[in-house]
This record gives structure tokens, C-alpha cells and sequence, in this order.
């Protein structure tokens, strides 16, 4: 088949409308950080669809913590990491554990793509920004500035990357 | 998506951000000579860079991870093997060897030729018993227990103790495993 250059473009523009419609907001909803042993080390919401108040996100970080574990049990395949993705009707979950326990987690729109390489983004930023800062102490709540910033460009990064798809 | 597979170790150093070498050397002498002073004692020393490298460790494991991509290593030789291959190469840019496994596959030595650590550097006589270099090892010990591997590092030969290479040897003392709870009865 054959198109012409203008014809791929106007192709384009179409679908990038779509999607505009489709996804007419922020489809992050929410970002959580769990240390090893299940505590809530970062919590962070964008946008207003899905905010929780400090007690609310506690909780649903430790109980994320205990289904992932009993999944990892449940599960019938030997060597299961345990729940990856969590689809819902009003959100879906997506969930990334590193090889040292840490658990990375957003909560974001339905239908969301892409959502493992923002995870293995954000843990890099993790490692370069939380563990590298000296006054950082392991395994409690992080209040690191650049990351801070630095998650907020990634996700601004991905919120334009996912409008140009 | 595709899976990423894992990077080599030239890639990684290629992408990392570094710091000049002899930066990195002599603040590192700067600081093995500050321990010097302070604690007087070359045992003391010792130790104390061991708990440093093991601090550096338990942090710098999440990093080595996440920038290169490896997965679950399923026995401890190919563990080993990573180590030497991509993450001194990561860290340091210089890759080791691996050899002297025992019948088991659970102590090994690895051997570096080249260690950016000790340009410049002589031990004077009152010095003999320092390992240098001994920060090194804490690194290993600490990366490997935050992935469940209680190890332990010591050093076999140093070129500053006049031996022909660096040789760093890894013990594996177990495999704590990681499954919750860790005891069902307890």
C-alpha cells in the first residue's frame, strides 16, 4: 500500500485526537514506594482523580504489600515475583519489585500503556537520587528534592510521550 | 513491550555519568590517609573501610540493578561471573577474572589486574598490615547481602604487599531465602 507523505500525516494527527479524547486527563493517578518490609516510603497523587488522604494511602500500601506476597504463594508456577498488573473497572495497577524488595507501584487510568518502563524510570531515579543522597537513610520515607524534581519531569516526560503515540 | 535484556558492562560505563580517575584516586587515598590519622591503628582501619564499602553496598546493589538490567542469577557461580564482568566493569571500568572455584560452587576468588584504586599509591613500613584496598570487598558483602547472600570477602593477594595481582576472595556462607513469612510457625 502506498501513502502519501501527507496522508501519513494527517493519519496522525487524527490518531493523536483520539487519544486526546480518550485519555483527556492526567492518566497517572498515583505513585507509591514500599521498603522491603511493607512500609509506605513515598506516596504521591496526580491530578484529583483517586486522592487519598496520609491514612488512606497507608493503608492501601501495606495491604498491596501482604496480596502481592500471598499471590506470590497462591500462585501455581514456582518462582512467581508475585502481582504485576491489577486490572480494575476504575483503574488499573501496575506493579514493578526489584531484585532487593523494593516495591514500586502506580495507580493509573484503564488501559494505560507503557507503564513497566515508567516504573523502571522511576526506579533509576530512585537509585540515582534517593540512595546516592548521603542524608538518606535506608528504608525510611523519602524527602529527597531532585527526586522530587526529577519524577515530576519523568512523568510530565511520559504524560506528552503518551499524547504523541 | 519487549523485555530489555541485560546490558554489557561497556554499555553501562559508556551511559553513567563518571568522575575523572585521579579524582577518584586520590580522594579515596585522601581518605584511607585520614583514617590513618584518626584511628592510629591499621586493624582499626581496616575495619572501618569494610563498614564503609559495606554501607556503600547495601545502596549501590539498587543502582547496578537497575542500570543493568540483569535478572535473578540462578546459581551463585553465574552471580560471580556478573559481578567481575559487569559490575566492576560499571563501577570502576576495569573488568576482573574469576577463578580457584571450590567443588561446591561456594567460594571463588576474583582476581583484578588493574585497580584504579592504587595509582599512586606505596605502603610505607608502618602500613604493612592495611588492605587498601579493603573497601572493595565491604562493597561486595553488603551489594550481595541486600540480594539475599550472606558472604564473605577477604583478600588473598595485593599488589601492594608486593603479590603479582589483586585477588579478592568470595565466600558464600548461605542463601537466606526470601519467601514471607520466613517462618510459617513462628
Amino acid at each position: 500500500m502506498c501513502m502519501s507523505h501527507q496522508d501519513s500525516i494527517a493519519l496522525k494527527l487524527s490518531l493523536i485526537d483520539s487519544e486526546k479524547k480518550r485519555f483527556p486527563m492526567a492518566a497517572i493517578y498515583s505513585l507509591y514506594i514500599i521498603n522491603k518490609s511493607g512500609g509506605l516510603i513515598f506516596y504521591k497523587d496526580y491530578g484529583s482523580a483517586g486522592r487519598m488522604d496520609t491514612n488512606d494511602s497507608l493503608r492501601v500500601a501495606s495491604l498491596w504489600h501482604s496480596m502481592h506476597v500471598i499471590s506470590q504463594q497462591l500462585s501455581p508456577t514456582t518462582g512467581c515475583s508475585g502481582i504485576e498488573l491489577l486490572e480494575a473497572d476504575t483503574f488499573d495497577l501496575h506493579c514493578f519489585q526489584s531484585l532487593t524488595g523494593t516495591k514500586f507501584f502506580v495507580v493509573c487510568e484503564p488501559g494505560t500503556q507503557h507503564m513497566e518502563s515508567l516504573l523502571k524510570d522511576i526506579y533509576e531515579l530512585y537509585t540515582d537520587y534517593v540512595l546516592k543522597n548521603p542524608f538518606y537513610e535506608m528504608e525510611m520515607p523519602i524527602r529527597c528534592e531532585l527526586f522530587d524534581i526529577n519524577l515530576s519531569q519523568a512523568v510530565q516526560k511520559d504524560r506528552v510521550a503518551m499524547l504523541g503515540r | 513491550m519487549a523485555p530489555v535484556g541485560p546490558r554489557s558492562g561497556d554499555a553501562i560505563f559508556a551511559n553513567v555519568e563518571r568522575v575523572n580517575a585521579e579524582l577518584f584516586t586520590l580522594t579515596y587515598g585522601a581518605t584511607v590517609r585520614q583514617l590513618l590519622t584518626d584511628l592510629e591503628e591499621v586493624e582499626e582501619v581496616n575495619k572501618q573501610l569494610d563498614q564503609m564499602g559495606y554501607n556503600i553496598g547495601i545502596r549501590l546493589i539498587d543502582e547496578f540493578l537497575a542500570k543493568s538490567n540483569v535478572t535473578r542469577c540462578v546459581d551463585f557461580r553465574e552471580t560471580a561471573e556478573v559481578i567481575a564482568k559487569v559490575g566492576f566493569k560499571m563501577f570502576l571500568g576495569v573488568t576482573a577474572t574469576v577463578s580457584n572455584w571450590d567443588a561446591d560452587g561456594t567460594c571463588c576468588s576474583i582476581i583484578l589486574e588493574d585497580n584504579p584504586l592504587v595509582d599512586f599509591v606505596e605502603l610505607p613500613d608502618t602500613c604493612q598490615g592495611l588492605y587498601y584496598c579493603n573497601i572493595l570487598s565491604g562493597v561486595i558483602r553488603g551489594a550481595l547481602e541486600m540480594v539475599s547472600m550472606k558472604t564473605e570477602v577477604t583478600w588473598i593477594r595485593d599488589v601492594l604487599r608486593g603479590d603479582d595481582a589483586y585477588e579478592l576472595q568470595v565466600k558464600l556462607l548461605k542463601q537466606v531465602p526470601e519467601e514471607y513469612p520466613y517462618k510459617d510457625d513462628e
